[in-house]
């Protein structure tokens, strides 16, 4: 942390001691921004269950509903849990979890979606299928 | 030197954390006290994605390998009660994400109400969540039932990941609920500095978690399958 950090840190902890008490009696906080991405987020979750319901979409509305949910999620994670003005090893940390979880969900998928024949047909891995077609010649 | 001069030394290297009895000894300053709060939290959240992770990875694999019998299934969900709990979820994040910002601006009695608000917001949900549960079982809508009503064998797979999705979320909000009562009545005891919110802020770190599980719980458990 730079000296000028601090010494900014220092002056904004002095300014909290001298706060007027009625201030701090208040009932609210400043509700800006988090109101504002509160009704944005309501935007996108009504928009998520209109597109679900739509049937012009069919089955496959719900890859549309996960992309609104990564937004939503976007949003939750930078103004509520505060990644906005975290420092940057914070949103490392909550980065680290979702690429672990893209490993744990690209090699899960390398295995089931390399398997032959129709998907969910066979719970065969491809060697297995070479010697019993080797096996069968 | 004794070990109180030399913690004294310590503060004061740490300007107007010398004046802070919320700071701990092993601390350079406020700031540095928070971070290590937050971060230690953050990490702990990496493995709960994971723990959560794995049961979104048996999803997917199922919902690929059946997506008739899985969009079949998801259509018998409760809909209109899981849309309602992602209202109070969201709302419910809000009023912790300014119960965070209140402590951080000493506003103690803010920052009770907030925390009330978001309790009575939890309890609610989970309340919802148990009519819903109650409406399930009325339907036979478990795996082990003689008389599950769907007749595709993977919808047996997909109830029992909701029921084990949501159920494992339902843990994490009494978690949470606990966590939030803890600290209501610590803020109301005055046995700890606004000064030092740590706690306050690790908490709406956990609840925005629960949060953000839900929020992909939520389409993949009852907006699946509507279209169709």
């Amino acid at each position: 942390m730079s000296h000028a950090t601090q010494h900014r840190n220092d002056e904004d902890l002095l300014t909290a001691d001298v706060r007027n008490a009625a201030d701090r009696k208040a009932l609210l906080p400043p509700l800006m921004p988090e109101l504002g991405v509160f009704v944005a987020l309501f935007a996108l979750a009504a928009t998520s269950v209109l597109v679900a319901f739509w049937s012009a979409f069919g089955g496959l509305a719900i890859l549309a509903c996960l992309a609104i949910a990564v937004v939503m999620a976007a949003l939750v994670m930078i103004f509520f849990m505060h990644l906005r003005s975290a420092m940057a090893v914070m949103t490392l940390a909550s980065l680290a979890g979702v690429v672990w979880l893209a490993i744990l969900f690209g090699l899960t998928m390398a295995d089931y979606l390399t398997r032959p024949g129709e998907i969910g047909s066979s719970i065969q891995t491809p060697r297995q299928a070479e010697t019993e077609a080797e096996a069968a010649n | 030197m004794t070990d109180v001069e030399a913690a004294t030394i310590g503060r004061t290297r740490g300007g107007t954390a010398a004046s802070s009895p919320a700071l701990a000894s092993h601390f350079h300053d406020l700031r540095q006290q928070h971070a290590a709060a937050d971060l230690g939290l953050w990490i702990f959240l990496a493995t709960e994605i994971l723990f959560f992770g794995g049961l979104f990875a048996a999803y997917l694999v199922y919902a690929v390998l059946y997506p008739d019998g899985f969009l079949e299934a998801a259509a018998e969900t409760e809909v209109v009660i899981g849309t309602i709990n992602t209202a109070l979820l969201l709302t419910s994040g809000l009023s912790a994400a300014l119960a965070v910002k209140a402590a951080g601006n000493d506003m103690r009695r803010s920052v009770m109400l907030l925390i009330a608000v978001t309790i009575g917001l939890g309890v609610v949900f989970l309340g919802a969540k148990g009519y819903e549960y109650w409406l399930d079982f009325g339907h036979h809508l478990y795996p082990t039932s003689p008389d599950f009503p769907l007749a595709a064998p993977p919808a047996k797979l997909f109830w029992s990941l909701y029921w084990m999705m949501t159920g494992l979320h339902a843990i994490h909000i009494l978690v949470g609920l606990g966590t939030w009562g803890v600290i209501l009545f610590q803020a109301w005891r005055r046995s700890f500095s606004l000064t030092d919110n740590s706690r306050v802020r690790i908490a709406g770190l956990y609840w925005g978690f629960v949060d953000l599980m839900w929020l992909f719980i939520w389409p993949l458990l009852y907006l699946m399958g509507r279209a169709t």
